[in-house]
């Protein structure tokens, strides 16, 4: 039986390990918000999502957190007019990745506030431990 | 009953706090993950030690939920939200449980610290 204050130590890990994933495919999109192709037949790049997916670990029983899936957003792609670039079709249209920089900043805030708060158990949980080990200073 | 049954109760109260602590913790881990449903400990029943949780009846059975080898009640927490896509955590709650936990266990481990010196004044140390 292990002790449920390491294990929560394990699985507040779990948690920031996650949001840093979420937080790279994030930069991902940021990073690649003006990616065209280089043909008009090739499509730009496309926004990249994050699925969470609990999981219990067989032996402890405990429920930890992991990313489930990396998958791509297929709204439309924004169309602009740019009849000089190199992606442009017939009409001067060039496909621009389906990023919306809003979105990505407001998931990037949420990201920080989890990461935050998944900081915030693993301090409680060293306080409740070393408060333990405390009792043995009489 | 023996003349220390304090020290049971103080440890069940400890090992209660810190089943609850790794499900907060759990929650917040799980708060981003879709349909998660969070979860809490049930109450610690003073009057019967021993928790209420489903009988293993064979070696291979597994537990549902978190740090339940303590045999600690497990159950859904009543949640003040409901994400979009279907998550009950609610950061805020989960916050305001670990700030309960934190000053039980404060509580606790005094407790148990002066009931340790009374112990100790016993022998004259």
């Amino acid at each position: 039986m292990a002790d449920p204050l390491q294990q929560s130590l394990t699985i507040s890990g779990a948690g920031m390990s996650a949001e840093t994933q979420r937080l790279r495919i994030v930069s991902e999109n940021i990073a690649n918000a003006n990616s065209t192709s280089l043909s008009s037949e090739i499509d730009p790049y496309r926004r990249k999502t994050i699925t969470f997916a609990s999981e219990i670990e067989r032996g402890s029983g405990v429920s930890m957190v992991k990313v489930m899936d990396v998958n791509v957003d297929k709204s439309p792609f924004v169309m602009v007019h740019n009849p000089s670039h190199s992606a442009a079709d017939e009409s001067g249209m060039v496909k621009m990745p389906n990023v919306d920089i809003l979105l990505e900043m407001a998931d990037m805030r949420e990201t920080l506030r989890s990461y935050e708060a998944n900081m915030q158990a693993v301090k409680q949980a060293r306080n409740l431990i070393s408060m333990t080990i405390d009792m043995m200073r009489g | 009953m023996s003349e220390f049954y304090l020290d049971k109760i103080s440890s069940d109260r400890a090992s209660w706090l810190s089943v609850r602590q790794s499900i907060i913790s759990s929650n917040i881990a799980n708060s981003n993950t879709n349909g998660y449903k969070a979860l809490d400990v049930k109450e610690m029943d003073s009057a019967s030690s021993g928790f209420s949780t489903m009988m293993k009846t064979h070696a291979q059975h597994i537990e549902a939920g978190v740090g339940n080898a303590s045999g600690i009640g497990i159950e859904e927490e009543t949640p003040w939200e409901i994400n979009h896509s279907g998550g009950t955590v609610s950061l805020p709650q989960e916050m305001i449980k670990s700030g309960e936990v934190a000053s039980a266990y404060q509580l606790n481990t005094s407790v148990i610290k002066s009931f340790h010196r009374m112990v100790l004044s016993v022998f004259g140390a």
